[in-house]
């Protein structure tokens, strides 16, 4: 996900984050199939074979600025596709989400 | 009644001078023109059937071309037109059709991907479609001074008049998103308790340039932060629309949107809504400020013309 600078970068920056934001929602389960395809796509050309790619939800409880709690970090694997790009998951999202 | 009647013509019918609307469509264009650059780089991965959203989900008012034309070659003439409309309004050339098409344009790129849109993507959107329809609706000759005029050393721009019900809805329209912001703000907790800037200046993905510590670390100042917030927004209404406090209102809100442009990444937020503020400049003003402009270009035309002089010289 491209951050870049605080110029340029930045105006590219905030439509990834919204969709990053958004994505990871279950009520927009249907955009993560290809996701995951946009994502992998790049790698099937590594001689080494693209095993799967996992959709990585990566949370925490943000600790009050004036205290002292310390941010932990959570994530689990809320969608794998196992195959790119023939075998997209046939039975859908929510059966193959790990939920 | 017939005062009231009357009031009401001369608010959206007198014509006025056209500075200030020169200076709004050259501003718009300008902002729409940015934000289709900074598209560019994404165009395959936000709009392309090979992208992240292969086929988008239109409900039915929303208008876009990408409805029927799904091809890359489709994204990339869109594209293309997006850019030329918008260099076209801010130049003011062929305002009308350009207007139109840069509206259209937008609307097509925005609703073909709804999950990548912040607020001042939707306020593009709105602003462009006043600006489209004042386009469509206003006598010939009414798009302001072309930006060549502007800019020519050979005479003084005239401005000629114009209507001004472009610049009352844009004026309206800026007005009324500040009280459903702070109902919006209202309803959660941090506002009413003094520290939502405190947690929105912490949050690491919303940071974009420095600030002193102490303006993330004081509650003090979060609280003055949170509540002097509250207050502008709630006040510039008023501010903005009584004769002896305009310039005031103008100052606090583009002071407001500058400060927040500078310390968090919010995308074109910041730059829409410092033009629609330029919509509540007197004629006076505005032509003041575009003769500045004038005057700056010639002055460093100037400077740059004996360069090359120069330059050539040397060369030759």
């Amino acid at each position: 996900m491209p951050e870049g600078d605080p110029w340029i970068g930045d105006k590219r920056f905030y439509r990834w984050r919204k969709w990053q934001r958004r994505v990871r929602l279950d009520s927009n389960r249907e955009l993560w199939p290809a996701t995951a395809v946009y994502i992998g796509a790049p790698y099937l050309v590594d001689p080494r074979g693209l095993v799967s790619v996992g959709l990585i939800r990566r949370w925490s409880h943000t600790p009050a600025p004036w205290g002292t709690e310390k941010r932990v970090w959570q994530e689990f694997e809320f969608f794998e596709l196992d195959t790119l790009p023939t075998a997209l998951p046939t039975t859908g999202p929510e059966e193959s989400s790990g939920e | 009644m017939r005062t009231v009647s009357e009031a009401w013509s001369r608010f959206w019918h007198t014509p006025a001078e056209s500075s200030t609307l020169t200076l709004f469509r050259a501003a718009l264009g300008f902002v729409v023109l940015s934000w289709g650059i900074s598209l560019g780089f994404d165009l395959r991965a936000f709009y392309s059937e090979t992208g992240l959203l292969p086929a988008p989900e239109y409900t039915a008012y929303r208008i876009s071309i990408f409805r029927w034309f799904t091809s890359d070659l489709a994204i990339a003439i869109a594209y293309l037109t997006l850019l030329g409309s918008a260099l076209a309004v801010t130049v003011g050339r062929g305002f009308r059709l350009a207007a139109v098409l840069m509206w259209l344009m937008v609307c097509s790129f925005q609703f073909d991907n709804t999950y990548v849109l912040n607020g001042g993507d939707v306020l593009i959107r709105v602003l462009c479609a006043y600006t489209a329809l004042y386009a469509v609706l206003a006598p010939g000759g009414s798009a302001g001074l072309p930006l060549s005029e502007l800019f020519a050393p050979a005479r003084a721009p005239q401005f000629g008049r114009a209507p001004v019900w472009l610049l009352r809805l844009v004026q309206i329209q800026l007005t009324l998103i500040y009280p459903f912001s702070i109902i919006d703000k209202f309803r959660g907790e941090t506002w009413l308790e003094g520290t939502a800037t405190t947690w929105a200046l912490n949050l690491v993905e919303f940071q974009r340039l420095p600030l002193p510590d102490v303006m993330r670390e004081s509650l003090l100042i979060g609280n003055g932060l949170t509540y002097g917030v509250l207050a502008v927004e709630f006040a510039l209404p008023f501010l903005l629309w009584t004769h002896r406090t305009r310039r005031l209102g103008i100052g606090l809100g583009v002071g407001l949107h500058l400060g927040l442009n500078y310390a968090m990444r919010l995308g074109f937020f910041g730059w829409i809504m410092v033009a629609a503020y330029l919509a509540f400049l007197t004629p006076g003003e505005a032509g003041k400020l575009l003769l500045g402009a004038r005057k700056l270009a010639a002055s460093v035309g100037q400077r740059l013309s004996p360069r090359k002089e120069a330059a050539d010289r040397a060369a030759a």
